[in-house]
């Protein structure tokens, strides 16, 4: 028979060990993010080469989607010029604009032999923000690519890319300043269809 | 506080418990997806001096042509006929002998450590790596310094970049790294007055091969870049820019 205060102790110990584990049972973000990638790169440079670029895109894009919001990455891109659109456009825009950065973003990982990806410790920016530096190695060169990410309700998703230093969000919202300067959001529409269809 | 925990041992772990608690807590809260939308979203992107932007993008559209229309098809042609081996050789050479720029770069910014890396690079690479041709210092992980020039030099000496310009041929650069690059001419070993080659033909033969060499890596990241732009001429004056800010704060 257990004497009171040892199952005191018993029940304090048991109680002070819960949260932690719950802790514990979430993977942590690196960890998932270094998944992500992995397995990007195991959909780009699979043995069997028989499924087409656009297939490979399409699984590429449900395996970043775990990791990566790209709702908020493109809402970002667009910053204040957002507002100036209806949700329709809003809704069409993201769809364009995540087809052309998984475009671009592939094309990064498809130069030469499978490239390696080396990740740093993340480093917290604030609270529920961390970064997260990588090392992209390809067949002749190196790629610095930053991960940044937010603590979501979905759990840690990437906001933003940075790439030898450039934030996409930050390149890509000067882009589209430029183009909301002079023309509105059908026309921006038109020109990422357009872009789309040249690829 | 002694006497307290003494006597009600589980009262007070029961409160020790209860502020863990209230800490992890807090530390599970997340952001919602509005958090994100910070202020700078709202406003506009901060600008970059550009007062001659007719001209650079005259320019612009002009190395577009150039890229696209002249250098890729011979770089293709060139990566086409060339081995992999003998392209990676020759690239190799060319980033080797223009080591001097690089020192000079180091030097300028009394980057002592740096200065030492790259001496160290260049002689592994000219020995064991054969005059160049093969990159042996990639086995030397302490032998891999950031490039330096001239106009990281002047960025880390607190000169700004001043404005935007689009050289001929060059592509995206600013007032101080157009100094720069005139500077990095000085200690280059392929100009007057060092130079090891003799005649203006030598040089421009010399020259012609090294753009050639480098041309395969230039073509695809151009393409990449400007395939993915929206207004590819925002695109790079914006990533020129943070990219050399990010050069010099290395």
């Amino acid at each position: 028979m257990l004497s009171k205060s040892t199952l005191k102790t018993f029940l304090l110990f048991t109680a002070l060990s819960l949260p932690v584990a719950v802790l514990q049972s979430a993977e942590l973000p690196e960890v998932q993010l270094k998944k992500t990638i992995e397995a990007v790169i195991e959909v780009l440079y699979k043995v069997d080469d028989s499924e087409s670029l656009e297939t490979k895109r399409a699984e590429v894009l449900s395996v970043l989607d775990q990791s990566f919001s790209f709702d908020v990455i493109i809402r970002r891109t667009l910053g204040r010029n957002w507002e100036k659109l209806s949700p329709d456009q809003q809704n069409q825009i993201v769809t364009l604009a995540t087809d052309l950065l998984i475009h671009s973003y592939t094309r990064e990982f498809t130069a030469g032999r499978k490239p390696t990806v080396a990740f740093e410790k993340p480093l917290e920016l604030s609270t529920n923000k961390i970064e997260i530096a990588s090392v992209l190695s390809l067949e002749n060169t190196n790629i610095n690519l930053t991960y940044r990410l937010a603590k979501l309700e979905s759990g840690w998703q990437v906001y933003d890319l940075i790439v030898e230093g450039v934030s996409l969000v930050s390149n890509y919202r000067k882009q589209f300043d430029a183009h909301f300067q002079k023309k509105n959001g059908d026309e921006l529409i038109d020109q990422l269809e357009a872009k789309l269809d040249a690829l | 506080m002694t006497s307290l925990l003494l006597k009600h041992p589980f009262f007070v772990g029961a409160v020790v418990l209860w502020l863990l608690n209230e800490s992890l807590v807090g530390q599970d809260d997340f952001l919602s997806v509005e958090d994100l939308f910070e202020d700078d979203d709202r406003v506009a992107a901060e600008t970059i001096a550009d007062p001659i932007e007719g001209f650079n993008r005259a320019m612009f559209g002009f190395n577009d042509y150039v890229y696209k229309k002249l250098l890729a098809p011979v770089s293709k042609g060139y990566s086409a006929i060339t081995p992999d081996p003998l392209e990676r050789g020759f690239s190799n050479f060319f980033d080797n002998i223009k080591y001097p720029v690089r020192l000079t770069g180091n030097i300028l910014q009394g980057k002592v450590e740096g200065a030492f890396q790259e001496t160290g690079k260049f002689l592994v690479n000219t020995t064991l790596g054969v005059a160049g041709f093969h990159k042996a210092s990639n086995d030397f992980p302490n032998l891999n310094p950031p490039i330096e020039d001239i106009g990281q030099a002047f960025g880390a000496w607190g000169i700004g970049e001043g404005f935007y310009i689009v050289i001929p041929f060059l592509g995206p650069s600013n007032a101080r790294d157009l100094v720069g690059r005139l500077a990095d001419r000085i200690p280059d070993v392929t100009n007057t007055p060092w130079t090891v080659l003799d005649s203006s033909t030598d040089r421009i033969l010399f020259w012609t091969t090294d753009v050639l060499t480098d041309s395969p890596a230039l073509v695809y990241r151009y393409e990449s870049f400007t395939q993915a732009a929206i207004d590819p001429y925002e695109a790079m004056k914006d990533g020129f820019t943070k990219y050399r800010i990010q050069q010099i704060r290395e």
